[in-house]
């Protein structure tokens, strides 16, 4: 009997031991953080708001950057489906499309992670007395980002969803009008601007500063034709000073070297992606060396190099001293800053050491390359630090130009100045506008100009879609895409004969909106097929 | 029973009486009455014995001690024999036949086959411990209809069987049936077939609900062999075989591979390339060069032996048993080999009432498997791709890039993989009084796969004479993965009679798992040195990580049976199981009821001369079960990583992010199953069983989409989609003994399961991957069996009449210089076509009719269907004298297996072999065929999915076959052991198939022909007992 109880007793004690093991089923994640305990301290919150930069550097990879929008436009044309822009220039593209979805996927991934910074930021400092002096720029921080994914969002698809708090599986919800949405951005980013210094510290350059919210700002009220704001906010950027009483910004003296990686962070940058060599160089370079010094696959058009003005200041079908046949004399020099012409030198050494020269070949099927953004003589394809400028002065200026002379109350001497101060960049000089086309122009006139501007200043960084879509320009400028014909242009010297490379289609019933993606419809409970855009 | 307990009783009385040595004569003889030669005859618990003589007669005398006699002959039901006080005996042996005594192994328990409610199914292991059985997998196929088992490849150490109980219930996650080894947890194939006792088969949901939510795939249980009362018994048996390729391609000689390209550039419009190859011919005509056959270099016979011994005794209070296993296989592809050390410790102690019992069991194994550095798959891909014209070794003693891995071998490079398992459980039972008994056990399992990887620095001859040569990247990896898991358990039973008449039967237990799982695996490359030590890699190459998690269930679970008159049988089970896993729905309720009528036991049958029905039953069961595996411990949490970095100033800082969204809901996949079954035995020697089911899994786990704009990377778990299979499932069995020297036994099994996936919650299709990662031809679609193949339609070959060539199809230009465009009306494809191309039907477009574009989003359709129509399998057994002769056959029909990749399409990679079997009735410009291409050197059609592919995978193969000899008793006697069997067998020994490809015994997603080949193996093996 004896051992019957010690038996007993063990097998009790088991059960009793059993009993009281309660949280055997509450496991936690081991080699993973859960928000609630990573959102414990203010360098977490820091770590948590790179993760915001780091979705914007995603707006920029994979397979698509920023210069891939010009090849649905008036400026490229790329003749690999694979790399996914033709079937939008050719207007065939759909609710399917690899750009339509991932532009919307890469937008919204980066206003979550915003949200759960402004969810959390608060349980960061909940243990600690915070005396923090980056606290409020943290918050700053992530909305701005807010703002400035949902702006790119009703750019391109007009009514969204609007998520402002972090999500659950649950948080699906109804396109929002675009109205509604940009007043949270407008809100965002008034947040962000009394919180967000003007300049930072050498080891957090490339952060965003007050004057990239202002002019984000300036740019989403601009595009959603709210001018007269649109221009408070933009003239609140050009008055900003540095600590020492100096213009914040200015017009960089250089053209061609603003874009490459030794002349980064200058001051005309007011907002770009940053890049370091070594690790996290994925940027533009890599591909750019393989699409455009190897596969050539992004064909600069005719129609992008003739809308450089001659170094008159005209249009080349106004001065009489343009010559077909040699198309590229005395043009505005930032057409070759920009595009590399037939019979230039790249930039590159040939295999014999001597610099190569561009002979147009079958893989080049417009005759022309892309020059702006490459280093010819950069040779490790896969490692550059190239920084993409997502906001520059000069874009300020011409937007304030545009705020300004679209509100009908313009101050004719003001907008000249914004104009000339892009087109009288030192590298460039082209004639100031009163020298070409007088003073006191009506506003038909100045935007005109500053449409002529813009395009021929901003190629290849992404900008000619939105500006096509929002002037309404399609039907007009989404004609079939011209190349010079290769056969001629190879010859030395060569003739230029233009030939049609693409056909385009525009259809203005449904072209001036990307369609929501396919696979949101599909999974959004509050997104139909009939909640579609217009035609797709 | 009563007259025994008489009989028993006045024996031992006698025995207390009469202790003292006797004399004891006997005659053994068989059910007739016939005398039974050469029967043993062994005094229980010692070695002392005889062998009876011609005329079944034997004599023996035995001490005081001993009384018990222990009389077998092979065939016939072994009897123990009390002889106390007894002189002169008659024994009657009674042949084996189908035994309702048989007990069963069920959940938390045994059963008496009788009184089997459920479908579970007792696999006989003497059928199978003399084949050559790597892995006790492989022992599961044929042997139970509903069961399907299919091995992946015949790679030693990676040739295990993949188990599917009633088919596939599960779309993303595991469809692995639970195992369970002596009460544990764990995997199947860390058992060494010759360790086990029993092995039982859960197929329906009253069967299997007692262990709730991991069930739903089914279970296995295993028991393996403890000590048996009596002294030190000791058998050995050992195997050697000689394995080769079930079958390898043949590839065409050189001049004709020649021949061949030069007609396929041609027809490719190269006519400049196909002459330029008069070059390479006038080498290997001049003997410059030498034609390398790869499938010779690289396959082999290779040879295995296994080794396996074993101990056991006891006495009344303490038994145990021990085992080793050894097994050494090199495999069929040079350079690759297994080596599995085994062991197995299992003992039972019992208080001197008898009341208290302890048991505890111990076994482990160790197995190392030599691999190359890349997998075995990748190297017979290049064998495929290294056609006759690929140097193996440049004259200067370098080899060519396809005689790599022999480089790599030779400087100490592959990939070296441990396996460790250790497996215990210890448990305590005390009757507490009549018929209740409480036990509480705590059992482990303790796994470990350790992998290193060494790609040493070499260059490889880029021409014959190795003046070229190209550098080889080379890397030194390892990864270490450890897990544990724990259960324990505490169980109380009670089983009575009440009137004679109501047996009650009553289960209440409790259970908890925990389970731990680790990884780090770290990497360098670029070495200088043959040494592999991360050590000696170059740093700014390193790459690390790890992974951890853990994961814990509990239950409770109790089972109520109620049988009346032996012939009414009920059974109520249930389990309350909770999982980590879930979040707000950790627990989930699995009931099940069954119920089944022994008519044979009703006395109207007795009385309608239906005396030749020995058994009759009628059994029904509904359940339900659960599926909590997915790939996944914590569905409840948003998970962050560090993998979102950026860069200030040009430094890197750290961003994180949330890339894993929590689904709180997510519970279990449940799995409704309905099953009725019949048995029927007659003329003591022919059994019958019929059973039909349907299960409904419902709640399947899946990743469905998310919206896009929750900006989350990953997908989340969620309760979706509906499948159904459903079946039907025939064995027989009949045995008999013709005489007492020439016995038969066989027995049938076959099974059919339909699979049909109902609804995928607007996910739509899924595409599962395949071995080559290409374009998915395996696809789950609502309406359409689990991972039907899915391609275009072929209608036949493009003809020259399909195209239009220059000058308005000018018949004067030669085939070989026409360029070719399709006529117009015809469908156009983006790979363009050329004559003896296949043609694609346009099934449809954007607008639901045809567009006249082949493409991938509008033309694919259902092409073939994974799961055969029927699963059969025949065993065969006679015995004459000591001989005896085993044969097993297995088979499916009405299985498609898709058959692409490199072996299918010729010059893969320019320079790949040619398969003979693709040349015999290609088409070309003289013989326009109108079902097979033309030769073409093309990557983007060898990924292009179509129905041209689709073959015919019903095969019946000859899976055993088994000589076995019986060394007579005398002859045993007198080198005082017990049994010695010497056997020769061939397993994989005949295939009759239409299959063309490599063999058509593998896994649906394995569609290239880049798999290790299956083996046949011819084996001598030995058997003995002291």
């Amino acid at each position: 009997m004896k051992t019957l109880r010690i038996y007993l007793t063990f097998i009790l004690g088991l059960t009793i031991f059993v009993g009281c093991d309660d949280d055997l089923l509450n496991k936690e994640p081991l080699d993973k953080l859960t928000p609630q305990a990573f959102f414990t301290s203010e360098e977490n919150a820091v770590i948590a708001v790179n993760g915001i930069y780091n979705s914007v550097r995603a707006m920029n990879a994979g397979r698509e950057y920023y210069i891939d929008y010009d090849c649905m436009t008036d400026n490229m044309y790329n003749y690999s489906r694979y790399q996914n822009t033709q079937e939008f220039g050719q207007g065939s593209h759909g609710a399917s499309s690899y750009y339509a979805e991932a532009k919307w996927r890469k937008n919204y991934q980066g206003i979550g992670r915003a949200n759960l910074l402004l969810a959390y930021l608060d349980k960061c400092y909940e243990k600690t007395v915070s005396t923090s002096v980056i606290k409020e720029r943290l918050r700053g921080e992530a909305y701005f980002f807010r703002a400035f994914f949902y702006a790119d969002l009703i750019d391109f698809y007009g009514d969204v969803p609007l998520i402002t708090e972090p999500v659950t599986i649950e948080s699906a919800g109804p396109r929002v009008s675009k109205d509604i949405i940009l007043q949270q951005i407008i809100d965002d980013l008034d947040s962000a601007i009394i919180r967000l210094p003007v300049e930072y510290g050498a080891e957090d350059i490339g952060r965003a500063t007050k004057g990239a919210a202002l002019a984000v700002k300036g740019k989403a009220l601009l595009f959603n034709k709210k001018y007269a704001e649109a221009a408070l906010a933009l003239k609140e950027v050009m008055n900003l000073k540095k600590a020492n009483g100096d213009p914040r910004y200015e017009i960089y003296s250089l053209y061609r070297e603003l874009f490459l990686p030794q002349h980064e962070n200058n001051s005309e940058v007011v907002f770009d992606i940053q890049y370091v060599k070594g690790k996290y160089s994925e940027g533009l370079t890599h591909d750019m060396f393989v699409y455009v010094v190897q596969w050539n696959s992004y064909c600069p058009l005719v129609q992008l190099a003739e809308a450089y003005y001659t170094k008159a200041g005209l249009p080349i079908t106004s001065d009489p001293s343009f010559d077909p046949a040699k198309p590229f004399l005395n043009r505005d020099p930032r057409l070759e800053f920009n595009i590399v012409i037939p019979r230039s030198l790249t930039g590159r050494l040939a295999s014999n050491g001597s610099p190569a020269v561009f002979i147009p070949s079958s893989g080049n099927p417009s005759g022309l390359k892309i020059r702006k953004f490459n280093d010819y003589t950069e040779i490790d394809k896969n490692n550059s630090e190239h920084n993409i400028i997502l906001m520059r002065y000069a874009d300020v200026l011409l937007m304030y130009a545009e705020a300004a002379v679209m509100s009908g109350a313009y101050d004719d001497v003001e907008v000249r100045a914004c104009i000339d101060a892009v087109r009288q960049r030192p590298a460039v000089m082209m004639p100031k506008v009163e020298d070409v086309e007088g003073i006191n122009l009506n506003p038909e006139r100045y935007m005109d100009i500053i449409m002529h501007e813009r395009r021929v200043e901003f190629v290849f960084e992404g900008t000619r879609i939105s500006d096509i879509r929002r002037w309404r320009i399609g039907e007009q400028v989404m004609t079939d895409a011209i190349g010079y014909d290769v056969a001629e242009a190879k010859k030395n010297p060569p003739v230029y004969v233009k030939a049609r490379i693409d056909v385009r289609v525009f259809n203005p019933n449904c072209d001036y909106l990307w369609p929501i993606p396919q696979k949101e419809v599909d999974s959004n409970l509050y997104i139909n097929p009939e909640d579609q855009n217009p035609g797709y | 029973m009563k007259k025994h307990v008489f009989l028993l009783t006045l024996l031992m009385l006698s025995c207390f009486v009469f202790a003292q040595g006797q004399n004891i004569s006997g005659k053994v003889t068989d059910e007739t009455g016939e005398p039974l030669p050469g029967a043993s005859i062994i005094v229980k618990g010692t070695k002392k014995g005889t062998i009876s003589d011609l005329n079944g007669n034997f004599a023996i005398s035995l001490s005081e001690s001993e009384k018990v006699l222990v009389v077998t002959f092979i065939g016939y039901v072994s009897q123990e024999l009390d002889v106390k006080g007894k002189s002169g005996i008659t024994i009657k042996l009674l042949p084996e036949t189908v035994n309702l005594e048989e007990i069963v192994a069920v959940g938390y328990g045994t059963q008496k086959k009788a009184n089997l409610i459920g479908a579970v199914e007792n696999i006989s292991i003497k059928e199978i411990e003399n084949r050559p059985l790597t892995n006790t997998s492989m022992a599961l196929q044929g042997q139970v209809a509903g069961v399907d088992v299919i091995q992946g490849s015949g790679e030693p150490g990676a040739d295990e069987g993949n188990i599917r109980i009633r088919g596939v219930s599960s779309i993303e996650n595991n469809n692995e049936p639970l195992v369970l080894i002596d009460g544990v947890e764990g995997d199947i194939n860390q058992v060494n077939p010759k360790d086990i006792e029993s092995m039982s088969v859960l197929k329906d949901a009253s069967s299997a609900a007692i262990y709730g939510n991991r069930a739903a795939a089914g279970v296995i249980i295993i028991t393996t062999k403890g000590g048996t009362e009596g002294s030190m018994k000791v058998s050995y048996s050992n195997n050697f075989g000689l394995q080769e390729a079930t079958q390898l391609p043949t590839p065409v000689d050189i001049y004709t591979w020649i021949d061949l390209k030069q007609e396929m550039l041609t027809y490719n419009g190269q006519k400049t390339q196909a002459d330029a190859l008069e070059t390479e011919r006038a080498k290997f005509l001049s003997g410059e060069k030498t034609a390398v056959n790869y499938y010779d270099t690289f396959f082999r016979k290779a040879l295995q032996q296994d080794h396996y011994l074993s101990f056991s005794g006891g006495s009344k209070f303490f038994k145990g048993s021990a085992s080793l296993g050894y097994t050494d296989q090199d495999g069929v592809l040079v350079g690759t080999g297994y080596k599995k050390y085994s062991f197995r410790t299992n003992s039972e102690a019992f208080s001197a009432n008898k009341k208290v019992n302890f048991k505890f069991n111990l076994s482990g194994y160790r197995g190392q498997r030599d691999e190359y550095a890349v997998s075995s798959n990748t190297v017979i891909n290049n064998v495929h791709r290294a056609g006759p014209v690929s140097v193996f070794q440049a004259t200067n003693g370098l080899y060519g890039y396809y005689g790599m891995y022999y480089a790599q071998k030779e400087l100490g490079g592959g990939t070296n993989t441990f396996n460790n398992a250790l497996n215990g459980r210890a448990s305590l039972s005390f009757d507490l009084f009549k018929g209740f008994q409480i036990s509480a056990a705590y059992g482990f399992y303790y796994g470990s796969n350790n992998v290193s990887t060494f790609a040493p620095p070499l260059y490889t001859a880029s021409d014959l004479y190795g003046d070229s040569k190209s550098k080889q990247k080379s890397y030194y990896q390892v990864q270490d993965v450890n897990s544990l898991s724990t259960t324990l358990e505490l169980i109380a039973k009670y089983n009575n009679t009440f009137n004679k008449i109501h047996k009650v039967s009553a289960l209440l237990g409790y259970s908890q798992m925990a389970y731990d799982y680790d990884m780090e695996f770290a990497r360098r490359e670029n070495y200088e040195v043959y040494v592999p030590s991360l050590n000696m890699g170059d740093p700014a190459t390193q790459i690390n990580n790890d992974s951890h998690s853990e994961r814990a269930t509990r239950a409770a679970f109790g089972r109520i049976g109620y049988t009346l008159k032996d012939r009414y049988l009920f059974e109520l089970n249930t389990r309350l199981d909770g999982s980590s896993r879930f979040n707000k729905n950790k627990y989930g309720f699995f009931p099940s009821v069954s119920a089944g009528w022994r008519v044979s036991e009703e006395d109207f049958f007795r009385n309608d001369g239906l005396s030749f029905v020995d058994n009759l039953k009628i059994r029904t069961s509904w359940g339900q079960l659960g599926n909590e595996a997915i790939y996944t411990s914590y569905t409840g949490f948003d998970m962050m990583d560090y993998k979102s970095p950026y860069t200030f100033g040009g430094l890197v800082v750290s961003g994180a992010s949330v890339t894993e969204l929590s689904n709180s809901l997510t519970t279990w996949e449940t799995t409704e199953q309905t099953n009725i079954g019949l048995d029927l035995g007659i003329l003591k020697n022919l059994s019958f069983s019929i059973d039909g089911f349907y299960k409904l899994t419902s709640n399947i786990l899946m990743k469905v989409p998310i919206p896009i704009s929750l900006g989350i990377p990953s997908t989340p778990y969620q309760n979706a989609g509906v499948m159904e299979n459903k079946g039907l499932e025939f064995t027989a069995k009949y045995q008999k003994n013709f005489s007492k020297d020439f016995k038969f036994n066989a027995s049938l099994a076959i099974s059919h399961i339909q699979n049909k996936i109902l609804d995928l919650d607007g996910k739509g299709p899924v595409l599962h991957t395949t071995s080559d990662n290409a374009t998915p031809v395996l696809i789950s679609m609502e309406g359409q069996p689990y991972g039907s193949f899915y391609g275009y339609r072929t209608e036949g070959i493009f003809q020259l009449a399909d195209f239009t060539w220059q000058n308005n199809s000018d018949e004067s230009i030669p085939i070989q210089d026409r360029t070719y465009t399709l006529k117009a009306g015809i469908p156009t494809q983006s790979e363009n076509p050329l004559p003896g191309d296949l043609r694609f039907k346009d099934v449809s477009g954007p607008e639901g009719t045809p567009d006249g574009v082949i493409d991938l989003n509008y033309d694919r359709v259902i092409i073939g269907k994974q799961f055969p129509d029927l699963t059969y399998s025949l065993t065969l057994g006679g015995a004459y004298k000591g001989f005896d002769l085993n044969l097993f056959f297995y088979g499916v029909s009405g299985r498609d297996a898709y058959n692409q990749g490199a072996m299918v399409v010729p010059f893969v990679n320019d320079n790949g072999n040619v398969w003979s079997e693709l040349v015999a009735d290609r088409w070309t410009y003289e013989n326009p065929s109108t079902t097979r291409t033309r030769l073409f050197n093309d990557n983007t059609r060898l990924t292009m999915r179509s129905d041209y592919y689709i073959e015919d995978a019903s095969f019946i193969r000859l899976k055993n076959i088994e000589l076995g000899y019986l060394v007579p008793g005398f002859i045993v006697r007198k080198l005082n052991m017990e049994k010695i069997r010497f056997y020769v067998g061939v397993q994989n020994a005949f295939t009759f198939t239409a299959f063309k490809g490599w063999d058509p015994e593998r896994p649906a997603d394995n569609i290239t022909s880049d798999i290790y080949p299956q083996v046949r193996v011819y084996n001598v093996g030995l058997n003995v007992n002291f």
